[in-house]
């Protein structure tokens, strides 16, 4: 299942910090994480199943279903992506600024 | 996500999102998985729980079967404007009938007076009243007594964190295929771990198929931002692109959209009222095309669609767009047996089902034969269907289907999958096994949380409120679910028949029993509550087989004698769930010390190390 060289990543101690409880601020940024990867997931979804549908006019009802397919593959890229990066602020990051990306790009193909 | 902060390797943080994504909702995923597995059989279901239906053997060749129901259409409504007929198959014991009187919207499919008759002799055979099937296929989505649409959305959530579960569940296991072909068993810890890793592995395919169409088959409501953003009618226009025809502008789309508002209350309120769930597959049908993009184009085509919504909108109070059509001359029908003969010519391995007749013993009479089995998941996922002309017999070319695109293959074959539908006996059990497969992963996995914080709790000396709240929600459900299917079952055969809201108090008994299973997991201590309850269910569902012989339907061994496979598949189902909770039981009462022995485990530094990757809190 997992080879050894894994062993390194490991931590001894666990018992003494579990019994403190995990600190308010770890708390905060778990649910901070969680309603990242719920709220903004859905939202970069979304904008991404839009600019795909719009993207390709000629071939829109394909366009329309790909990109709403696409949509949900992105959702939950986004819970993957806001869990396995170490730092917060690159997890925001890393949702907020495709997000931004495809606003403009809606826009511009709304226009 | 360390609580230090400290760096980690992806597939640790991976492996704590796979805990906590897949804990809170875990429940909730659970009886959606195996109500969702037994609704691959909600027809036979619904079915075994009518067993005034199991008297009808369907022995007789298919054109003596159609004869008969041919002739007693002729004697009880020979001036329908529509008839229908489902002949029996291996998933219908009896024949169905519904005629379509004079008034009526002749292709309104929910429409019309429907019965059963016997196959062999034609007679009208009366079932009691109950929702079957139909119950456990709805809880699976819609859940029970809450708006439907706040159901679905909770369910599409829960889904989407399986889908994340799962994602993340395949990143930690690297060793993905290694994994398969380990398991220890007798092992605490680790054969929990490599139970939750065999179910996981081995279905993976179907866990993620089932799972990702599961979020397509509500994506109109989860994410229409992209159908909304592309279609200003929204998704009836989206539909009619997809069939590839021109859509319209104007006015008509905001009728349009009216129309499917109220449609949407209106098949809401159809359903709650409905009670006839054998006619599940029809109003399936119906529902699919609100909900399938693909479309048979010459069948189902928008204009039926719009015959459809006028005829809503009718009642609504504008009666546009219904259609009346001027009764033509009488004439006599042809012989449907020969048109049966000649579709059974075209399709040699299907089984043929379904024989309609529009404005039977008129000039314009007009008969669709169709096919249980589909040609091909990737396209249509439609019956294949002949049509003839029904005075002459001659058969009517139909256009052929248009070509399917990538994207719509992908929703056709995933959805159709996940509905099962046109899929054949070996494919139904199939699908049928790796959702108990799905079912039993999520059970262990929600045991192996409990399981693996075992020996901290043991060493804290006391139950945290957290684990207790979880030991306790994992035996009223892992355990509790199976024993209020298996008394809603029996409740079909005891709640006396032709009392009102009999349907109602079958479900009644359902939550009570689960309820009951709840309360009894607060209250006994884990251990004893997990072994009562198995083997509580376990003795359910080894009676249920028993009970449907004494009272009323056809006893195993003659439905297997009469290949009756309907009513055989629920019996045979039912033995199979006793006999994975009396395993169960068994192993439960055989192993008292599972618990230190996972205690055991965790003192080896080794293992240790793979537990924690495996999915560290």
């Amino acid at each position: 299942m997992h080879t050894e060289n894994n062993n390194t990543a490991v931590p001894a101690p666990r018992t003494p910090r579990r019994k403190a409880g995990p600190s308010r601020r770890y708390r905060v940024m778990i649910a901070y994480r969680f309603l990242l990867a719920i709220f903004g997931g859905y939202a970069l979804a979304a904008l991404v199943a839009m600019v795909t549908s719009l993207g390709f006019p000629e071939q829109q009802a394909s366009a329309t279903l790909s990109g709403t397919l696409l949509a949900f593959c992105v959702h939950t890229g986004v819970f993957i992506w806001v869990f396995m990066v170490q730092s917060t602020r690159k997890a925001t990051l890393g949702v907020l600024i495709p997000a931004i990306i495809f606003a403009v790009a809606y826009w511009l193909l709304k226009k | 996500m360390r609580i230090d902060g400290k760096s980690e390797g992806p597939r640790q943080s991976m492996s704590w999102l796979h805990t906590w994504v897949g804990l809170p909702l875990g429940w909730l995923l659970f009886a959606v998985f195996l109500t969702g597995t037994l609704s691959f059989f909600h027809q036979e279901i619904t079915v075994w729980m009518k067993p005034e239906l199991h008297q009808s053997l369907a022995t007789q060749p298919q054109a003596q079967q159609l004869q008969t129901a041919i002739d007693a259409l002729q004697t009880r409504a020979p001036d329908a404007t529509a008839w229908n007929i489902n002949l029996p198959s291996n998933r219908q014991t009896a024949t169905e009938i519904s005629i379509r009187k004079p008034g009526d919207d002749p292709r309104d499919r929910r429409g019309g007076e429907r019965l059963t008759l016997d196959s062999a002799t034609g007679e009208a055979l009366t079932a009691r009243d109950t929702r079957g099937g139909g119950f456990l296929y709805r809880f699976h989505f819609d859940l029970y007594g809450i708006d439907r649409v706040i159901a679905r959305w909770i369910v599409g959530f829960a889904t989407l964190f399986m889908f994340v579960a799962i994602i993340s569940g395949i990143i930690t296991h690297k060793k993905i295929f290694k994994d398969f072909f380990t398991f220890r068993p007798n092992k605490g810890q680790r054969s929990w771990l490599d139970a939750h890793n065999a179910t996981a592995v081995l279905a993976l395919p179907f866990h993620l198929v089932i799972t990702f169409s599961g979020l397509l088959l509500l994506m109109f409501m989860l994410m229409p931002w992209g159908i909304d953003a592309a279609y200003e009618g929204g998704r009836q226009d989206f539909f009619q692109a997809m069939n590839g025809r021109p859509v319209q502008q104007g006015q008509q789309q905001n009728q349009q959209r009216g129309a499917e508002q109220q449609r949407e209350g209106m098949q809401q309120r159809n359903r709650e009222g409905a009670n006839d769930e054998a006619r599940a597959a029809n109003r399936e049908a119906g529902e699919r095309r609100e909900q399938q993009a693909q479309r048979n184009g010459e069948r189902q085509a928008g204009g039926e669609r719009q015959a459809n919504n006028g005829n809503r909108e009718g009642r609504g109070g504008n009666g546009e767009g219904r259609e009346q059509q001027p009764t033509a001359p009488a004439a006599p029908l042809g012989d449907l047996v020969a048109m049966l003969a000649t579709a059974e010519q075209q399709w040699p391995n299907k089984t043929i089902t379904s024989i309609s007749v529009t404005n039977p013993n008129r000039e314009n009479a007009e008969v669709e034969i169709r096919a249980q089995e589909s040609d091909s998941l990737l396209s249509r996922g439609q019956q294949p269907s002949m049509k003839f002309n029904g005075v002459t017999g001659a058969v009517i070319a139909t256009p052929e289907a248009a070509a399917v695109s990538i994207p719509s293959a992908i929703y056709n074959l995933t959805t159709l999958l996940h509905m099962a539908r046109g899929a054949d006996v070996a494919l139904r059990w199939l699908l049928f096994l790796s959702g108990l497969l799905g079912t039993m992963m999520v059970a262990s996995g929600l045991i192996l949380w409990c399981v693996k914080r075992a020996p901290e709790q043991q060493a804290q000396g006391y139950k945290s409120f957290g684990y207790r709240l979880v030991e306790r929600l994992n035996v009223a459900t892992i355990a509790g679910l199976p024993i209020a299917i298996a008394v809603y079952f029996c409740a079909n055969r005891f709640v006396p028949v032709g009392i009102p809201l009999r349907p109602e108090m079958e479900i009644k008994f359902f939550f009570i029993a689960w309820l009951i299973s709840a309360i009894h997991a607060t209250v006994r201590p884990h251990r004893s509550a997990w072994i009562e309850q198995m083997a509580i269910g376990a003795g359910l569902f080894f009676i249920v087989p028993i009970v449907n012989a004494l009272t009323g339907g056809r006893a195993l061994w003659s439905s297997i004698y009469h290949q009756q496979w309907t009513v055989a598949s629920v019996d045979l189902a039912c033995i199979l769930m006793g006999t994975l909770l009396a395993w169960s039981v068994y192993k439960l009462q055989t192993k008292p010390a599972a618990v230190v022995k996972a205690r055991k485990t965790v003192e080896k530094p080794v293992e240790k190390s793979l537990i924690q990757a495996e999915g560290q809190a």
